[in-house]
């Protein structure tokens, strides 16, 4: 299996779930390797901790040529920031924009880090943990907005 | 002259008029005359041919377009759908509304011309239905823009959008008696 080889080769340490565990610094040089068996990117997401102040960034690629996949994970602090995959897959642009734009997370070298699910003037990003549910810009709160009726 | 003066004008003025509907009253059934102010002849030929804007926001749409197709069959009350909001005077909106979709409502409405009607369908577009809480939905498309009928379920099924279309029928047909 290539992901055994690929595991072994840059020593990546596993979890119990069947991650590998790369650090954020080895990014470039980790990304190189996987894409020569691994050519397609299926996901990227992301989980907060507020407690320690810091997010797991979670990848997963695909082999096209066997059924393989492989879960990469990379642990950061809430102020780092972390290269763009863009460089090597393409796929990555708009995954990564809704990273930024869900969780607050920057990627360095990408080439258009702007929001993508919310509006362009929203405050704050909603998936992290300490986000109130019902937070809202002014201008986006419909909650506090009167009830339109027919006049008729 | 006095030929003349035997003849009564009233035979003169409605004579040609009654011999002209005489035809048209033994083809109508039940041979009556239609008589009808012109309000509620605009009416009923508004309520026949509504035509809502191709538009679907969420789950709700599914079904939405599961009564255009051909098992329930949208077309038997006129109601096609138009790909633009030029061509169109009913609205449904079927689905949760975001606050970044508020904005397109509003002006997918704004374009539409008068006289135009809204159905919000389902749960979400009267009142947000689960996510009403949720920092990014609109708690009712009310808010956005005025609505006429509301069809409840989450999603309704298409004979409850058919329900909710026959209502807004009854009230344009309700609107010209005023
Ligand atoms: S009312 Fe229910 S089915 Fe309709 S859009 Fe909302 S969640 Fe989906």
């Amino acid at each position: 299996m290539k992901r055994e080889k690929i595991k072994e080769e840059l020593k990546l340490e596993e979890t119990k779930d069947g991650f590998l565990v790369f650090k954020s610094s080895e990014f470039y040089h980790v990304m190189e390797r996987i894409k020569k068996d691994f050519p397609y990117l299926s996901f990227i997401t992301a989980v907060h901790f507020p407690q320690e102040k810091a997010f797991d960034v979670i990848y997963a690629f695909r082999n096209i040529d066997e059924p393989e996949i492989i879960f990469l994970k990379t642990k950061i602090k809430e102020e780092e920031k972390l290269p763009s995959a863009y460089k090597f897959y393409k796929g990555a642009d708009w995954m990564e924009r809704e990273i930024y734009d869900l969780f607050g997370i920057e990627f360095e070298n990408h080439p258009d880090l702007r929001r993508i699910v919310l509006p362009e003037d929203w405050e704050g990003h909603p998936l992290r943990k300490d986000y109130p549910i019902n937070k809202a810009p002014e201008k986006y709160d419909y909650r506090k907005k009167p009830v339109l009726r027919r006049e008729d | 002259m006095e030929e003349l003066k035997k003849i009564n004008l009233e035979e003169i003025y409605y004579a040609p008029l009654f011999n002209k509907f005489a035809n048209y009253m033994e083809k109508f059934p039940g041979g009556g005359l239609i008589l009808t102010t012109t309000k509620k002849l605009f009416a009923w030929s508004r309520k026949s041919s509504l035509w809502p804007v191709t538009f679907g926001l969420a789950c709700c749409a599914i079904e939405m377009m599961a009564a255009y197709a051909s098992r329930y069959d949208l077309d038997r009350f006129g109601v096609i759908a138009r790909a633009s909001p030029r061509q169109s005077d009913v609205m449904i909106v079927s689905g949760t509304v975001t606050a970044k979709m508020a904005e397109r409502v509003k002006r997918l409405y704004s374009q539409m011309p008068n006289p135009k009607w809204v159905i919000a369908m389902g749960s979400c577009a009267i009142a947000g239905d689960f996510y009403r809480n949720v920092y990014s939905v609109v708690p009712g498309v009310e808010r956005v823009i005025p609505v006429d009928v509301y069809v409840p379920g989450c999603p309704p099924t298409p004979e409850g959008l058919i329900e909710g279309i026959r209502k807004l029928q009854q009230k344009i047909m309700e609107g010209a008696k005023k």
